[in-house]
């Protein structure tokens, strides 16, 4: 089942002809009506005549995450502002934020993508989608919104948190299918075990989108376990629209990106230089269907390598393995580098850690994990909750080389996000 | 007819501060009415585990439970130990004996009656033993109401 069976199933050829006439002509766009790019490309001495080839793109200069900040509000706006009908902004949590801006048709694109994404994990309009995102400023909630909305599906916009009402809702309107942060997906599963509620036997959940934080493998097979249902990935990030980037599909092996609007490269982060396919490093991604907002070669900032594969579902556009890190999510501790995620790997693979954890770096690069344990596994035998925090501390060790500390927690002890997880506190006083 | 119980079910609170979870959990069961008949607190590593004999264990433990407590309900048995000098020893004797090995003992004495609870993954093989041997185990009841 497709959406968009031409596109989604284009053959390298035409896919690669499509892409190299949509980034010439986002590349005229910009150098005519941005003059961020015009003085960028300018100062590099290349022009759209210059790319002759899609391989060519490698000549033109990258865009960072700073560079959007110091082109807020809108230096970076391609159309008339009275063409633009949406802004978004990213989370921001660092200084200025990111201010990204829709055409009507740019919104109309991204549910597009969307939609195809819903098809792909077998969802149709009989389907009842639950968006337990945030609605706002935050790309996550509506872009999805949208996409639902065009397949023809029924949205509940019940945004974040309130358990209870998230309960009713599903338990009144029959939910088949969620969006929801892996963090709060786990807290989800723990709210209805404490009221006693089988999902599968009471609730008719079959799947969920989980998103907006990066997660393990580890942590979509828990998720999986606990409520009875299919976990799939999804790769999105607001400069690029948002969800919808890239999706797995049923086979839940790797995420497809949209090559039709996305021209992917990977790039070693230190170096800028392409690497070679499969291997991995750095995302870089080019809008090659966006009017309000072109981005070329931005840096996304994403670790990630390329799938190149044939896929069993058919698509050709290729996938993207999950996300290893974000390189500003990685942690130097005693000099040594570390993504959470290699930590939460560790932690969720071994039986008996619950589901919330905290990763605390103190005083002179101390690291203290914080875990909670699952309750079933207690059973009243003080050793035996040493043991389990040895081998914590034994498996991370051998994981990521440094011996942290390690305190296991009943569950429920660390505070719970029904938004996006703050799993790193950096207190340290260096 | 019920069949009669001999696994006594003891409370097991998982507790990093001991005194000050065991006050929180006292003054619940205190507000329910729920009797504690003894306590003990093990601990290793920073970590405790306060065990409690209470008269209504089912309901002490769906209590707990609602109030978040990080609490488990384990089985053990109890036996009586002659209170006179080599009363413990003759228990001790006829489970190493047996090899039977026992995680976690405590011993509690009331009305003049001391009673050992002994945690053992396999309560039923230690009552055999101890009946055999011709001590005597306690079942839920009497245990309560000593």
């Amino acid at each position: 089942m497709y959406w968009d069976s031409k596109l989604e199933t284009i053959n390298k050829e035409e896919l690669e002809a499509l892409q190299f006439k949509r980034l010439i002509k986002i590349l005229k766009t910009v150098t005519k009506n941005v003059n961020f790019y015009k003085e960028k490309f300018k100062a590099v001495g290349i022009s759209p005549g210059d790319i002759k080839t899609l391989a060519d793109v490698k000549k033109l200069p990258f865009t960072t995450g700073e560079d959007l900040k110091a082109t807020y509000p809108d230096g970076l706006l391609a159309i008339k502002k009275e063409d633009v009908v949406r802004l978004h902004t990213s989370s921001g949590t660092t200084g200025k934020p990111k201010a990204i801006f829709f055409s009507a048709r740019d919104i109309d694109s991204a549910a597009e993508l969307m939609a195809r994404c819903f098809v792909m994990t077998g969802v149709t309009r009989s389907d009842v989608f639950q968006n337990m995102m945030t609605y706002g400023l935050f790309t996550g909630a509506l872009v999805m919104h949208y996409g639902a909305e065009k397949l023809g599906v029924l949205v509940i916009p019940a945004g974040p948190g309130n358990s209870e009402r998230q309960l009713t809702l599903m338990k009144d309107f029959k939910t088949t299918v969620v969006h929801i942060t892996p963090s709060y997906a786990l807290y989800f599963a723990d709210f209805l075990e404490k009221k006693g509620i089988s999902s599968q036997r009471y609730l008719s959940l079959k799947r969920a989108f989980i998103g907006a934080e990066p997660h393990t493998e580890e942590t979509r097979q828990k998720i999986e376990k606990l409520l009875g249902i299919d976990a799939y990935n999804s790769y999105g990030l607001s400069e690029m629209n948002g969800p919808g980037v890239a999706f797995e599909c049923i086979y839940k092996n790797g995420m497809h990106i949209w090559e039709d609007n996305f021209l992917v490269e990977i790039i070693g982060p230190a170096t800028g230089e392409p690497l070679p396919e499969g291997e991995k490093g750095e995302l870089v991604l080019t809008t090659l269907n966006r009017e309000a907002m072109p981005l070329i070669r931005y840096r996304t900032r994403d670790i990630t390598s390329i799938i190149s594969e044939p896929c069993k579902c058919g698509r050709t556009h290729r996938r993207l393995t999950r996300i290893a890190g974000r390189t500003d999510d990685m942690l130097i501790v005693r000099g040594v580098n570390i993504f959470p995620q290699q930590i939460e790997k560790v932690l969720m693979s071994i039986p008996g850690v619950g589901k919330n954890y905290l990763i605390k770096l103190e005083g002179l690069d101390e690291m203290t994990i914080q875990a909670e344990f699952d309750l079933s596994v207690f059973d009243g035998q003080v050793e035996h909750l040493v043991q389990l925090q040895n081998q914590i501390v034994n498996k991370l060790n051998s994981e990521i080389l440094i011996k942290p500390k390690v305190e296991i927690l009943p569950p429920g002890s660390l505070a719970v996000s029904e938004g996006k997880a703050k799993r790193v506190i950096d207190n340290r006083t260096i | 007819m019920a069949d009669i119980n001999y696994e006594i079910k003891l409370l097991a609170i998982f507790a990093e501060n001991k005194i000050g979870e065991l006050s929180r959990v006292s003054g619940i069961l205190a507000s329910n009415q729920i009797n504690i008949r003894w306590v003990t607190i093990a601990s290793a590593n920073g970590y405790g585990v306060v065990k409690l004999l209470v008269n209504r264990p089912d309901d002490a433990f769906n209590l707990l439970k609602q109030n978040g407590v990080p609490v488990t309900i384990i089985k053990v048995t109890a036996v009586e130990v002659e209170d006179r000098p080599g009363g413990l020893y003759a228990i001790a004797k006829c489970l190493a004996e047996n090899k039977i090995n026992v995680h976690n003992s405590s011993g509690y004495v009331a009305k003049s009656r001391a009673i050992l609870l002994i945690e053992v993954s396999d309560n039923e093989a230690v009552r055999n033993c101890l009946t055999k041997n011709n001590f005597k185990v306690l079942n839920e009841q009497e245990a309560l109401s000593v």
